[in-house]
């Protein structure tokens, strides 16, 4: 039961991150090289990126706070799995975005256009998904539902307070593979 | 300034580019010439560091172009349908290039100005994809 609301509440502020962040960069292949060849700092385009995923889970969340008329406790953990969401989840989203390589074209039709989309994209999100749950599950065995919940809501500002490091690690990874994620959008 | 030394290219152990060395002054119009697969967008790619080399390097202003990101202030670049974001009218794309660069939404229009007999009526104000617009072959 527990569990399963945890799941909800990853899904809730989580969902929409998880499903644009790993296209986040074959959105934009079909003109990767102006990115590349511009005077654009890595460090603000990944901040850009990493305020879009806060700003949909802050919507996200805002949006399903009158879950609160169920029960404090849907709130309460629905706040720990947003926290989780932006510190932990967001994060991961944006090291592993410079991992697809898969060319998209974005102005030919969005009926049935499945280019750049391949298994690897899905299985990201399970993990992503299915983590927060399991690392619940594993501390409600010996803890009440409330404060195996807090410890996933204290992971996610731990993740916060390590955001610059992160980010930096982010952008020096994307560097290191500008070149390999060029040439694979280059390929049509 | 561009500065190559013993710049190599290879892929898979066959040599597509090889230039020992190779200055283009300051304030000059360089034109390069060759046949297909002559390696041209190899080199240019070079310059712009979209690619690694096997060997050897490019400096603008003396700056290696890896690993640096200081020349891109000052070096504008066009190779193919890769720099156009085909989706934005022209207005846009400029407007985007303008912001990256630094400069105002007044500059970009001033600047319009010197290529009014170029866009001859046809690319400004048109509310026309850059995709829609013909590519000239």
């Amino acid at each position: 039961m527990g569990g399963m609301m945890i799941f909800v509440g990853i899904f809730i502020t989580g969902g929409v991150g998880m499903s644009v962040g790993n296209y986040f960069l074959g959105w934009e292949s079909s003109f990767f090289d102006t990115i590349l060849a511009n005077n654009i700092n890595f460090d603000k385009y990944f901040r850009a990126k990493y305020l879009i995923l806060l700003g949909t889970a802050v919507f996200s969340y805002v949006v399903t706070i009158p879950y609160a008329f169920y029960g404090w406790e849907i709130l309460y953990i629905n706040t720990m799995c947003f926290l989780m969401n932006i510190g932990i989840s967001a994060h991961v989203i944006l090291i592993f975005c410079s991992n697809n390589k898969k060319r998209m074209d974005l102005s030919r039709g969005a009926a049935f256009n499945y280019q750049g989309v391949g298994a690897s994209q899905f299985i990201i999100m399970l993990p992503l998904l299915l983590m927060p749950v399991i690392i619940y599950a594993l501390f409600a065995l010996f803890l009440d539902r409330i404060p195996a919940a807090t410890i996933l809501g204290l992971m996610g500002i731990a993740g916060l307070l390590f955001h610059k490091p992160i980010m930096q690690y982010v952008v020096a990874r994307f560097i290191r593979r500008k070149y390999i994620i060029a040439e694979g959008f280059r390929e049509k | 300034m561009i500065e190559v030394k013993d710049l190599s290219k290879a892929y898979h152990g066959n040599v597509v580019l090889n230039i020992p060395t190779l200055s283009i002054p300051k304030g000059e119009s360089f034109g390069l010439v060759g046949n297909n697969g002559a390696g041209k967008t190899t080199f240019f790619r070079l310059i712009l560091d979209l690619i690694r080399p096997t060997s050897g390097a490019v400096s603008i202003h003396s700056e290696n172009v890896m690993g640096s990101i200081d020349w891109k202030r000052f070096t504008g670049s066009y190779l193919d349908e890769g720099f156009l974001i085909d989706f934005l009218t022209p207005e846009e794309y400029f407007e985007f290039l303008a912001d990256i660069n630094g400069l105002s939404k007044g500059d970009v229009t001033e600047f319009y100005d010197n290529f009014e007999e170029f866009f001859n009526n046809e690319v400004l104000g048109k509310k026309k994809f850059i995709r829609e617009l013909s590519s000239g072959r």
